[in-house]
């Protein structure tokens, strides 16, 4: 990077964490710290909303995801509409009703302590673990690209954001996010301008769009139904309502953020636009990728995006890398060359064009071939770093395209991004594990000034916790896709226990409480035997608490029934 | 029923409206480029 780069990188990370602690400063009472008082707007909690879901992956991945199997990943987001729907109706008037500080609060009241307890546990575990993974994966990918130490990237990704949060707690989040959000969008709005400004002369949106529509990068809706399948509308609809449902409405991460809310208004007017502005945002950074494809279908594309992956191949194994790039030099020329024909022939409305455009597909699937077989061969070294080169595709050319002081503005929002899903996750940790377990516990209830002073001692522990996963997750290798798949073996059983809490008046906290235990069990079985796609998870994760507490009904009959 | 609950009502029917339009919108989109 350019000296400018990196001013433009230091200056924008430090001016965010002196914003976050100017504007969070003075706290005294743990009210203001875990909920900002009450005071924020619908425009706040829409932002930290958004926010706090959107990590840096999200900007990283989902170009990558575009660019590789299309634009098809934006059908998991189609049942968030509906869930947003249901939480205002059944969720909100009940959090705000009890103004609660976390979720599960709410369960004690309505079950008992070891219910609340349980699920606020089960909440700690993945979240705890998935906050670290969250420093991680981008850390990794930072610390590649730019040549950076991996142990000081973590600290960096997940050190400078704790000072604001420290200090300020939930108003310095809300405000730092809206901060971080902007400045996330408006860069990559123009990274998408300057993608198409950088397209070959007389190269335009339209041409680049039918160029990827060609390659099957644009097929936002696939119909085809498949319990295996990740993603399509069946599988988004039914089970991304589902996840949508545990996600916002049950994980405190999300719910600590609309329950900083003025009043049930402002906090359903930030969820609703949520669900009305989630599915374009994610349409438009899925079409970078499916455009990046297109840029790299009219010029020269690497071998592979991941270049210290590829280093380490073409170290360990010379002649099998240089038959590698013999093949792709080759390919890319050619693939590079029937890209320009088609839109010439296009242009022209000749009869030609559909034999070209079979031509082009046939290349197509050779460069796939090809990359998997360097993946493969990549996979096979002993190269103890990410491998894959899905989530290095944008970088690659944010790097190689982009000019000076954008690439440093770029870099920045990684880190932003990661800094708003983190802290808004550190925050929720502290004030779950505050009040659903440690204050809990405690026979005297300690004054608002010790509270404040607990808040703050968790939310440290909590970001020193999540460094030390992030810093052993080098060694984890496989263990991490396990721990990215923990928030959906944990998010059915959570939903189901609030589902019966809501929905399932006569069923009690004894009852519940072994069959959150049995459904977890359920889940995990389901799991490891690869019968469906994650998303499914969350479904069945939900049904078998409500089945299993009714089960239980008729062996055991609640004396009382509280609501 | 109350007025702002009614008002609630059809902002939750406008939002469903909005995903049914958004879904149509996504299905004519990879047809028209497919």
């Amino acid at each position: 990077m350019s000296t400018i780069d990196w001013a433009v990188l230091i200056c924008t990370l430090v001016a965010v964490v002196v914003y976050g602690v100017f504007i969070g400063r003075g706290q005294k009472s743990n009210e203001s710290y875990l909920k900002a008082d009450n005071k924020m707007p619908w425009y706040i909690v829409l932002i930290g909303i958004m926010a706090t879901q959107a990590s840096a992956i999200t900007f990283l991945s989902a170009p990558g995801q575009a660019y590789t199997d299309g634009m098809r990943f934006v059908q998991y987001y189609f049942g968030l509409p509906l869930a947003m729907i249901v939480i205002c109706i059944t969720f909100i008037p009940i959090f705000q009703r009890l103004n609660v500080y976390t979720a599960y609060e709410y369960l004690e009241n309505r079950f008992d302590k070891k219910t609340r307890v349980l699920t606020s546990l089960l909440f700690l575990f993945s979240r705890g673990l998935s906050t670290g993974i969250s420093i991680y994966a981008p850390s990794i990918i930072l610390s590649s690209v730019l040549n950076w130490n991996i142990y000081l990237t973590n600290v960096l990704t997940g050190g400078l954001l704790l000072i604001y949060t420290y200090v300020g707690g939930a108003k310095a989040i809300a405000h730092t996010q809206k901060l971080q959000f902007l400045i996330i969008l408006g860069t990559m709005a123009f990274a998408g301008y300057l993608l198409i400004d950088n397209m070959p002369n007389g190269i335009g949106f339209k041409d680049a769009l039918y160029l990827a529509g060609k390659s099957g990068k644009l097929n936002v809706i696939t119909t085809e139904f498949d319990w295996k399948d990740k993603y399509n509308i069946w599988s988004g609809l039914i089970g991304g309502f589902f996840l949508a449902l545990s996600y916002f409405g049950t994980d405190q991460s999300q719910v600590g953020r609309y329950i900083t809310a003025k009043d049930n208004t402002n906090a359903k007017m930030g969820l609703l636009l949520n669900g009305l502005v989630k599915i374009p945002m994610q349409f438009a950074i899925l079409l970078i990728g499916a455009l990046l494809f297109a840029f790299f279908s009219l010029k020269p594309a690497p071998i592979y995006f991941n270049e210290r992956s590829y280093q380490h191949l073409k170290e360990t194994k010379p002649e099998q890398a240089a038959v590698f790039e013999k093949e792709h030099q080759d390919l890319q020329t050619k693939f590079n060359a029937e890209s320009k024909e088609i839109l010439q022939l296009k242009q022209n409305n000749s009869s030609q064009l559909e034999t070209k455009i079979q031509d082009f597909k046939n290349t197509q699937s050779q460069v796939k071939a090809l990359h998997g077989r360097v993946e493969e061969a990549i996979n096979q070294s002993n190269f103890n770093a990410e491998k894959t080169d899905t989530n290095y595709i944008f970088l690659y050319f944010v790097k190689n395209t982009l000019p000076v002081g954008m690439i440093g503005l770029l870099f920045a929002v990684i880190f932003l991004a990661s800094w708003g899903s983190i802290s808004a996750a550190l925050n929720s940790l502290a004030a779950c594990s505050l009040k659903d377990v440690h204050l809990i516990f405690k026979k005297e209830i300690p004054d608002d000034k010790t509270e404040l002073k607990y808040s703050r001692l968790h939310t440290l522990a909590w970001g020193i916790f999540s460094i030390g996963v992030a810093m052993f997750a080098t060694q984890m290798g496989s263990l991490i896709e396990a721990v990215n798949v923990l928030g959906s073996l944990f998010y059915g059983p959570i939903l189901g226990i609030f589902l019966v809490a809501f929905y399932f008046k006569k069923i009690n906290g004894a009852n519940v409480f072994i069959a959150a235990i049995l459904s977890e069990i359920a889940v995990i079985a389901v799991y490891q035997f690869d019968i469906v796609s994650f998303l499914w998870l969350n479904v069945i994760g939900a049904a078998a608490v409500i089945v299993f507490s009714a089960i239980g009904l008729v062996f055991y009959k609640p004396k009382a029934v509280t609501s | 029923m109350n007025k702002p609950l009614k008002n609630w009502n059809t902002w939750y029917i406008l939002l469903a409206l909005a995903l049914v339009v958004q879904i149509a919108f996504y299905y004519l989109f990879t047809k028209f480029w497919a």
